[in-house]
């Protein structure tokens, strides 16, 4: 057994690893911390133009669409769009733990996914509801009438819901057993 | 960047954890990151958190202990991103559980057995790595403590464990011993 490594002798081993240690300027660094905030602000003025397109494409379809129902459901999307945007901007702007205790602040963002997990259909697939519903509606009025078109367009818009929450629910359940235990580890 | 606390400014107190702790903070972006390619963009990440950090550092703790610390919430923040690899994390307990095959033994040569080593971490829950990481680093349970905020009596347990799941793999004919 002379050739045997003993758990001990596994910390020299871990510090046996060959090393090509990175040591990058402080101005460099400034660069690049820079250019993160650039890519923030780049990121900030995509989703706005994104809006100002989205507003431009429904202004059109609002003076092309002869029926009152139709453009309401255009001005809700809008809105709906504009939730979303606001919505991704704040989670974006979520803090970030840099320092402090790390299986605290590991916690912090298992608590924040559980969050993020759980609303993730209030937040990105509720504001797209109304607008296309209120469309849907506009269009299939009259053709089907009212029960019809009101049933067949809660199936349409409940459809991703349907798969969305208990996916997420699932996810949740997991992720709060994690933070239970780290709960009993934490000081 | 405002000047810190204690008379060093940010680019001063990353120039000292630069020139003390790369070769740590090498080593642990391994142990997070297994492709070569993402490592290099981890380990960069690693280093500009810590720059970023030392604006508000406040001497509070020792320096060693707030570059773990950054690196690795930094590190799990990556680990946390890549949400399809992070499924298959288990903790040290259930690694300490799993039947022991052939090819989880580490080898008897250091350069294989480190590559052992990292298959073995790379597969573990994030505080649970943070842990093992920090032992073979030489911390004390204390240190690991400060850095985990972990309770005592749970850092003391999971190094005992953890010497366990490496005299058990480390140990010649270990498994018809068991």
């Amino acid at each position: 057994m002379a050739n045997e490594l003993k758990p001990d002798d596994m910390q020299d081993v871990w510090h046996s690893q060959p090393a090509d240690p990175v040591r990058i300027p402080a101005d460099e660094l400034r660069r690049r911390s820079v250019l993160c905030e650039g890519n923030k602000r780049r990121a900030f003025w995509a989703g706005a133009s994104l809006s100002i397109l989205s507003a431009a494409l429904c202004a059109w379809f609002f003076y092309r669409l002869p029926y009152t129902l139709p453009r309401i459901g255009l001005v809700l999307t809008f809105i709906g769009e504009v939730v979303f945007l606001y919505q991704w901007r704040s989670l974006r702007r979520g803090a970030k733990e840099q320092a402090g205790s790390t299986a605290v602040a590991y916690r912090s963002q298992l608590v924040r996914q559980r969050e993020l997990v759980l609303s993730i259909w209030k937040r990105f697939l509720l504001p797209f509801v109304p607008g296309p519903a209120v469309i849907l509606l506009g269009f299939l009025i009259p053709q089907l009438g009212v029960v019809p078109s009101v049933a067949l367009t809660s199936a349409y818009l409940a459809s991703p819901f349907a798969v969305v929450i208990p996916l997420a629910r699932s996810r949740a359940r997991r992720i709060e057993r994690e933070i239970a235990g780290l709960d009993t580890q934490i000081r | 960047m405002t000047e810190s606390v204690g008379g060093c400014g940010p680019d001063e107190l990353y120039e000292e954890a630069a020139a003390n702790y790369s070769a740590p903070l090498e080593r642990l972006a391994r142990a997070y990151e297994a492709d070569p390619e993402a490592r290099r963009d981890l380990l960069q990440e690693i280093h500009l958190a810590l720059w970023r950090s030392f604006a508000s550092f406040d001497h509070r703790c020792s320096l060693r202990t707030w570059v773990y610390q950054v690196a690795h919430n930094t590190a799990a923040s990556h680990i946390i991103r890549q949400r399809r690899s992070r499924a298959g994390l288990v903790s040290l307990e259930e690694i300490e559980a799993m039947p022991l095959r052939e090819e989880d033994r580490f080898a008897v040569d250091r350069r294989t057995a480190v590559e052992d080593l990292l298959r073995l971490i790379q597969r573990l829950d994030p505080v649970d790595r943070q842990v093992i990481l920090s032992y073979l680093e030489g911390m004390d349970a204390t240190s690991i403590g400060e850095i985990t905020g972990l309770k005592s009596a749970n850092v003391a347990q999971k190094i005992h464990r953890i010497k366990q799941i490496l005299a058990r793999r480390s140990r010649r004919g270990g498994i018809h011993g068991e």
